[in-house]
């Protein structure tokens, strides 16, 4: 008669474990910009750390823009923290950066040991609330890594205890962090995730508010895709683009869904060129698409932004943000795009793992791009 | 609550490590107490985690299935006789082997289907396990019921930190174990067919 108890309880918890909701439709902010055209290249790091990588930045209402990277003496030593900056509105420049986490908090926060600290990246939810994910390893490489969970109801002054997402079954490992979280309709998260254990594929999360997983599916299989991002055009049309991990020619992969992210198709290769790379998307309010990526087969020497007004089936370079040339040992990478309320663009990325950059763009300046 | 939980499956292992060698080593009977001495001194912290937190760490939480096995191994230690029939055990630990080989190797990338996704809210997953259920039940096999029953309570009161059903059934411990103990049984097999 328990048994039979149990499993009527069961049963009704699955029942509410429905699949994904559709996508909460992005914000299209008003062609508020009638400044004159602006582009303006910033440092956000200020060198506290030798090694800083792995941008991610959100806007807060009233607070203005945070941004949020990872760094230390080197990847993956045990001094790695979570580091925060706040755009200053009035003098717009960024401020002192300070410690969101580090190795030890986390260790004492979730009782258990940590060895390093890697890859944030934020969101803000419906109640205004943020949530930073953020990946940690207590056993070997990065591909050893779990993802973890702080919140922060106060604009990113104080944080909530860690969480500890569990989504693999193998000793919890190899589910890494890296492109921005979206909302689904409901207000739930839409997490893309990806391994790269024994296979390096994506996939996507569904969290409640609280950090309650409801969901998984796979964006991808095989050893080859990694780093999703996604960028939904209506609640139910969306396009996610990854970093390519196969055999030449490498080109960024480009994956859909028409049904509000219920299902993806496989993903395939676009005309854009991938050095095995993380890449960044944004959708435009006229349905346009950005992309920050390396132009390069085979190094990271560059950073561009393209253009699609197809969905991303065909492309267009409108910006080279940076070259150091293809002989350089300079490196621009992992970026992330963001448009804020006042209509200015963002792109944050990692210049040679030593500091975190901002490049700030404006409607006026983008339309001169984009003609 | 749920990292405790997980804390103290880690400290069950430890006491029944210490049970283990305690009965191995036959020490006599001022040693029943060390598994309880040992699993409470793996909470406490030294200059860090704790030995329960390290474990943690490195291994995660421990299934209801691994925590209510190693329950009954300290109380078999403890009283002196066995608390579980051995052909109780071995079917929980052939199943256990069974779901392992299938669900490891899909959920960590082989191929395009991920059964893992279906702890996450399935009825086939609950209906698979009700059959199973039944089976056991009319086998005889009524530690499997009570192990699925308490596994599926706990997920419904959320203990662990997983949200995930599979989570709450087996572990790569236990499904080492598991897969390790039958490797062993079938060595042992082969080797005396060749010795007749």
């Amino acid at each position: 008669m328990i048994a039979v108890g149990v499993f009527a309880l069961a049963c009704q918890r699955q029942l509410r474990a429905s699949p994904a909701p559709g996508f909460a439709v992005p914000a299209v902010f008003a062609p508020v910009n009638l400044r004159a055209a602006g582009y303006r290249v910033q440092d956000v790091s200020h060198g506290v750390t030798p090694f800083t990588h792995s941008a991610a930045a959100v806007e807060v209402p009233g607070r203005g823009l945070l941004a949020f990277w990872y760094g230390g003496t080197r990847e993956g030593s045990a001094d790695c923290a979570i580091y925060m900056a706040r755009l200053n509105a009035v003098s717009g420049a960024w401020g002192a950066e300070r410690v969101v986490i580090d190795r030890e908090a986390l260790q004492t926060g979730l009782r258990r040991s940590i060895r390093k600290i890697g890859n944030p990246t934020v969101v803000r939810g419906r109640d205004g609330a943020l949530r930073l994910f953020f990946v940690s390893v207590s056993l070997g490489g990065w591909s050893g890594s779990a993802i973890n969970m702080l919140t922060s109801r106060d604009g990113g002054e104080s944080w909530s205890a860690p969480r500890r997402l569990v989504t693999s079954p193998f000793l919890n490992i190899s589910t890494l962090v890296k492109g921005e979280p979206l909302l689904y309709a409901d207000g739930s998260i839409a997490l893309p995730v990806y391994h790269e254990f024994a296979g390096k594929f994506g996939e996507l999360l569904r969290l409640s508010p609280e950090g309650q997983v409801l969901h998984k599916q796979r964006l991808s299989s095989g050893r080859y895709s990694l780093q999703p991002v996604l960028a939904p055009g209506s609640r139910d049309a969306a396009v996610g683009f990854m970093r390519y991990a196969g055999a030449p020619p490498r080109r960024v992969l480009a994956l859909r869904s028409g049904d509000g992210g219920r299902s993806w198709s496989a993903p395939e290769k676009t005309v854009l060129a991938n050095p095995d790379a993380a890449v960044a998307a944004l959708r435009l309010a006229g349905g346009g698409l950005l992309l920050a990526f390396n132009d390069s087969e085979s190094s990271r020497h560059n950073l561009s932004l393209a253009h699609s007004h197809d969905d991303g089936r065909n492309w267009r370079v409108v910006h080279v943000v940076e070259d150091a040339g293809a002989e350089s040992n300079a490196e621009f990478s992992y970026p992330w795009l963001l448009r804020t309320g006042d209509g200015d663009w963002h792109l944050f990325y990692t210049e040679g793992k030593q500091r975190i950059r901002h490049a700030r763009f404006n409607l006026a300046w983008l339309g001169q791009k984009l003609q | 609550m749920q990292i405790a939980f997980g804390l103290a499956g880690h400290a069950l292992l430890v006491a029944a490590a210490a049970a283990a060698i305690a009965r191995r080593r036959r020490w006599g009977r001022w040693a029943r107490m060390l598994p309880i001495a040992a699993g409470l001194a793996s909470l406490v912290p030294l200059a860090g985690p704790s030995l329960a937190g390290y474990l943690l760490g490195l291994v995660g939480g421990l299934s209801v299935t691994t925590q209510a096995l190693l329950a009954l191994a300290i109380a078999s230690f403890l009283t002196g006789r066995e608390r579980i029939l051995e052909s109780d055990r071995r079917t929980l630990l052939a199943s256990v082997a069974m779901a392992a080989v299938v669900l490891y190797p899909l959920s960590l990338g082989l191929g395009g289907f991920d059964p893992y996704a279906a702890g996450f809210g399935s009825l086939t997953l609950l209906g698979l396990l009700a059959l199973y259920a039944l089976a056991a039940w009319f086998a005889g096999r009524s530690f499997a019921v009570a192990v699925i029953t308490a596994a599926l309570a706990a997920h419904h009161a959320g203990l662990m930190e997983s949200d995930n059903l599979w989570d709450y059934l087996i572990d790569a411990p236990l499904a080492a174990y598991a897969i390790g103990g039958w490797l062993w049984i079938a060595a042992q097999r082969v080797t005396q067919r060749k010795g007749c």
